[in-house]
């Protein structure tokens, strides 16, 4: 990827440069996304704010793939998110991406271990190798007595610790979070914002979208979103911990 | 990395976690899909074996390809006709002068029954069929065979003894003088004739087979008429010269002989028009269990086919997140076929196992006593047809819907926007009551993933359903129609009058004072009947003579064109046009030799089927009305047979069948030692076979309301279940557990309501339609009836059916729990 090389700085792992996006919703245009830009370097963990409906969610699914950006350039380590296949974007994701949802969007046929299994065995990882680390990621967010468990009968809590572990699963350079705390009672929401804080020290890179004040001042930055575009893309000098990532 | 331990690895483990998940419903699914699809394999298989049950039984039988009737039992005719040309075997029968007996006097109640015996050839060349026991020994005068007729009228089984008596003649069943031998004789077979089972009911004879051996050494005056089955070398290709040249032979012969001495006869019955008659028959039996083997093979892969498209429609969620996690859109829709793939095969496995385990109750019909392999049978092209259309077509369905939302890609996981239906909106708008709304909201927005329900594709079968329906009851209504209405196949008398068993002969001079004189006969037209041809090709003849009252109007049913009024003028059956390829309009030879003569054809009609008269037989769609000046182009032979050989009858109210046939026993027109029957309508056996068919209908009508009950029903709890989430919002939006009841109820009416109004008019089109082929085939009168009582009731029970298959899931709806909807939420973004 010759000409991302040229463009990306060393040790930033997203670049995301004049970015636009317009839904066509009953027969009028709707402009999510009017050119956002936004840089994170590795090891740092960004929370997204900004009113509802300012293209939060559009800018995390564009990152992760899951929408195609009308204009603009995107790039995660140094490879080019835009202009690509489905199929590209899935390989993209299986080395790249962790995606953590409001609602959980857990499997249902299958238990919780074989929840964080399937993205480590789906990005190449020997099932001998991707089932103790499974086991570690439960442990280590606190459901690991639940691993024989369908996600169905877990607490929401529950539910959303389970779907961070299998975000992690796959070691992702980014991990991302759309308003992770949304379905969750206060209580809920702190286990879950201490988690990320833990993963954050542990060295994961995070973009996190969230409405809650509180939730943000886990963040090392944050990023101000208003009617389509990036208020402030530049990191915070407070990121003193930009350590060596997880993975 | 290899693709099968790491992405590969994963579609295996998704697959199954679904299959885990969604276990019961692919058993459930497979199961009623190859139940369905396994009854229409089996009639589909059960009407081919029913159709080539005739040609498969005269193979098993070694059946003779025409059959020479020279009379009585001639030493000299029996030489002639085993060195005629072609002959690889012979066999014959005679009747002989051997009686059933009971303390010693020969029984009355049985004198129908006609004792046959033969050489002993009839176990070589033509086998009789058994539908029990064994074939008798021709060496031991104690073994008999009787056919199921004879069995039933003398309460006799496998193995029950009966006295038989050998008389040196007799006189029309009477015997003359003592018996010569009397014997104890054992049923040891109950024999299946042809005629047991594919002519008309007059034909049905209870008959005795009795052993050679008992016959040995009985007087020559025992042996009475003889016919002879004969085998020939290139099969039907050598029936005419053969029969040229017996004809020959006997004119010579019967040259011969003192002029009032009958000689050898010259009847000919050919086993090629025996197969025709049979498959003409057969025919009704045979379409109608094609057809609804079809149809159940149509809606099982239809309804598979749109199964396996909901199928992975509702896995789309699962999918798009496997997509999130990594997965290509390939694999993906490897993972949404799993479901489907397992449900076909599935329900293939059932389908074979329901298929092969009905076969043994076919060939249907009362010709299945002919069956020369009876039992289980594997019709591989059907099952490999039928497991083709049931598999292939439902994987592609379910391909290609797994293929396009693989390619839609992740976007199952983005919040889009769902368009709300304008038709729902302008309703609300319109005022309607809130359960109504949320009744057409749920019926015709199918929602998405886990809440995916196929409403539309159930409207859609909830119409073809009904189309169905109405269709049957159309076609059913017809066929009761013909059954009930003689016109229809051609009948426009009430009865008729034989005598000597149709051979014999009416003078109008003696023959219409006795008719004028009865007070319950109000009508009569003379009518002859005899061999003739057109073109060449053989067929009856019938010439209507003097007629009385309503026998003026008792003519056959002219569909088209217009009745022979003048010498040169004829009509004929369509079936005898079309195998002419001549037309209303055209001229045509009648008759050959002498007689022949050049005349037009003015007409086609429905010919009443004249029963066994003279030996020729005229059927709905076969034979020629000739008008009396061209009687010369018939095949007269002297005696017997026209001018008038049939008395067409009008009963009145009070007319008795047994009184007449008493009456006419003792009639002047008989000849010495002859009888006359009296019959009601004769029903050709077609149409006969076509009745008991019909007769099925309700059966089909049940089963298909039922299906469209159990349908509707599956689909409103799949409804109230996986919108259980908009049911608790309904509730929280103020709406009582009896206003949710409502809602579903009103979908189940939404659904009956829709599919009746389309489904009607639909079904009327199509159940003419078929109707009219069906009677062409048959060559009936088309003309199709409505009858709209039958069609109301169904439309009546198409709204019962759609109120029973909301009842159980509208008491589910009113339970539905709000607590149990939010935690669904969870994982059902809706
Ligand atoms: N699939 C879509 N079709 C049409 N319009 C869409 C679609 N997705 C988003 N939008 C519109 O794009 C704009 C941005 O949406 P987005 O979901 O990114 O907002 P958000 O910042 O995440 O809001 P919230 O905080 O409420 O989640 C909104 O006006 C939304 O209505
Ligand atoms: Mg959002």
């Amino acid at each position: 990827m010759a000409e991302a090389e040229e463009t990306v700085p060393a040790g930033e792992v997203l670049v995301v440069r004049g970015v636009r996006k317009t839904y066509e919703a009953e027969d009028v245009p709707v402009r999510a996304l009017r050119g956002a830009d936004l840089t994170m370097a590795r090891g740092e963990f960004a929370a997204v704010m900004g009113p509802s409906g300012c293209g939060k969610s559009t800018l995390l699914n564009l990152i992760a793939g899951l929408d195609q950006a009308d204009d603009g350039e995107i790039t995660i380590d140094g490879e080019l998110v835009t202009g690509r296949t489905e199929d590209e974007l899935a390989r993209l994701r299986r080395r790249h991406i962790g995606i953590v949802f409001q609602f959980f969007n857990l499997l249902e046929g299958m238990s919780a271990l074989e929840n964080v299994v399937l993205p480590a065995v789906v990005a190449g990882t020997p099932r001998k190798r991707a089932e103790p680390r499974a086991r570690d990621l439960l442990d280590l967010l606190g459901v690991g007595d639940k691993a024989k468990a369908a996600p169905g009968t877990l607490s929401g809590g529950q539910r959303q610790r389970l779907a961070i572990a299998r975000a992690l699963a796959n070691e992702p350079t980014l991990l991302l979070a759309d308003e992770p705390t949304g379905a969750l009672d206060s209580e809920g929401g702190h286990e879950v914002m201490e988690l990320f804080r833990r993963l954050h020290q542990g060295g994961q890179t995070i973009l996190l979208v969230t409405h809650d004040d509180e939730v943000a001042t886990v963040a090392s930055r944050i990023v101000r979103m208003r009617d389509g575009r990036v208020l402030t893309g530049t990191p915070a000098a407070a990121t003193a911990d930009s350590a060596v990532p997880a993975g | 990395m290899a693709w099968w331990s790491g992405p590969g690895s994963a579609v295996g483990s998704l697959a199954r976690a679904d299959l885990r998940r969604r276990g019961r419903a692919v058993m459930a699914g497979g199961a009623l899909i190859g139940l369905a699809a396994g009854i229409g394999m089996a009639c589909i298989a059960g009407a081919r074996r029913t159709d080539s049950l005739f040609p498969r039984h005269l193979a098993a039988t070694r059946a003779s390809d025409v059959e020479i009737d020279p009379g009585n039992l001639d030493p000299a005719a029996d030489r002639a006709i085993r060195t005629l040309p072609n002959v690889v075997a012979a066999s014959e029968w005679v009747v002989v002068e051997a009686l059933p007996m009971q303390g010693g006097r020969p029984v009355d109640t049985l004198r129908t029954a006609l004792p046959f015996t033969t050489d002993g050839r009839f176990l070589g060349p033509d086998l009789v069929s058994l539908a029990g026991g064994r074939r008798l020994d021709p060496t031991r005068p104690g073994e008999v065979m009787v056919n199921a007729l004879y069995a039933r009228i003398a309460h006799l089984h496998l193995g029950s003894r009966q006295q038989v008596g050998v008389f040196a003649a007799t006189d029309n069943g009477a015997p003359l003088g003592k018996a010569t031998r009397v014997e104890t004789v054992t049923v040891v077979g109950i024999m299946a004739l042809n005629d047991d089972v594919i002519s008309e009911q007059l034909d049905r004879v209870p008959r005795i087979f009795v052993s050679p051996a008992l016959m040995k050494g009985a007087p020559k005056s025992a042996f009475g008429f003889s016919w002879y089955g004969l085998r020939l070398a290139h099969g039907d290709a050598d029936v005419d010269q053969v029969v040229t040249r017996w004809k020959q032979l006997a004119a010579d012969h019967n040259r011969t002989l003192p002029k009032d001495q009958g000689g050898w006869l010259t009847f000919v019955h050919r086993t090629a028009d025996q197969e025709r008659t049979v498959s003409r028959a057969i025919r009704p039996l045979v379409t109608s269990l094609g057809a609804f083997g079809v149809l159940a093979l149509v809606a099982a892969v239809v309804l598979a086919a749109q199964g396996m498209g909901r199928a992975v429609r509702q896995g789309a969620d699962d999918t798009s997140i496997a997509q999130v996690l990594g997965l290509t859109s390939g694999e993906a829709t490897l993972v949404g076929l799993a479901v489907p793939v397992a449900t076909v095969v599935t329900a293939g496995l059932v389908a074979v196992g329901v298929a092969v385990g009905l076969s043994s109750r076919f060939p249907a019909g009362p010709y299945r006593i002919l069956e020369p392999a009876p039992g289980v049978q594997v019709d591989a092209l059907v099952l490999a047809a039928g497991l083709a259309a049931l598999i292939l077509l439902p994987v592609a369905v379910a391909a290609v819907v797994a293929l396009r939302l693989a390619r839609a890609g992740t976007a199952g996981q983005r919040d889009g926007a769902r368009r709300p239906s304008r038709l729902v909106a302008w309703v609300a708008r319109s005022g309607a009551r809130p359960p109504l709304v949320a009744s057409l909201r749920l019926t015709v927005e199918p929602g998405r993933g886990r809440a995916y329900v196929p409403t539309r594709s159930v409207l859609i079968s909830s119409i073809v359903t009904v189309t169905f329906l109405i269709t049957t009851i159309v076609f059913g209504s017809n066929l009761r129609a013909l059954a009930n209405e003689p016109a229809r196949f051609g009948w426009t008398a009430d009865g008729a009058l034989l005598s000597d068993g149709g051979y014999g002969q009416f003078d109008p001079k003696v023959t219409t004072p006795w008719l004028n004189a009865r007070t319950d006969i109000d009508g009569w037209l003379l009518v002859g009947a005899d061999r003739t041809s057109l073109d060449g090709r053989q067929t009856a003849g019938v010439v209507y003579g003097p007629s009385r009252g309503r026998g003026a109007g008792m003519l056959p049913v002219i569909i088209s064109g217009r009745a022979p009024r003048a010498t040169g003028e004829i009509v004929a059956g369509a079936a005898t046009l079309k195998s002419l390829h001549a037309h209303v309009g055209d001229a045509v030879t009648l008759g050959s030799g002498a007689g022949a003569r050049r005349v037009r054809v003015t007409g086609t009609a429905v010919l009443p089927a004249l029963g066994p008269v003279f030996a020729v037989r005229t059927r709905p769609d076969d034979g020629v009305w000739v008008m009396p000046g061209d009687r010369a182009a018939f095949d007269t032979l002297g005696s017997y047979g026209p001018p008038w050989n049939v008395v067409l009858l009008g009963f009145t109210p009070t007319s008795d069948l047994a009184v007449l046939n008493r009456d006419a026993d003792k009639g002047p027109f008989l000849a010495p030692g002859t009888d006359a029957d009296v019959y009601g309508v004769i029903r050709p056996s077609e149409v006969s076979t076509a009745a008991s068919a019909g007769r099925g209908q309700n059966a089909l009508i049940a089963t298909l309301l039922g299906v469209a009950v159990l349908g509707l029903m599956l689909t409103l709890v799949a409804v109230v279940r996986r919108r259980r989430h908009d049911f608790a919002i309904y509730r929280t939006l103020g709406f009582t557990p009896g206003q949710l009841r409502l809602t579903v109820v009103g979908q189940g009416l939404l659904f009956a309501v829709a599919a009746s109004v389309l489904g009607l008019p639909l079904g009327m089109v199509l159940g003419r339609q078929l109707w009219r082929l069906f009677a062409q085939r048959l060559g009936v009168v088309p003309a199709p009836t409505v009858a709209w009582p039958p069609l109301g009731l169904a439309l009546v029970g198409v709204v019962l059916a759609g109120l029973l298959g909301a009842l159980l899931p509208s008491l589910l709806a009113g339970r539905s729990a709000f607590a149990e909807a939010q935690r669904a939420r969870g994982d059902v973004r809706s």
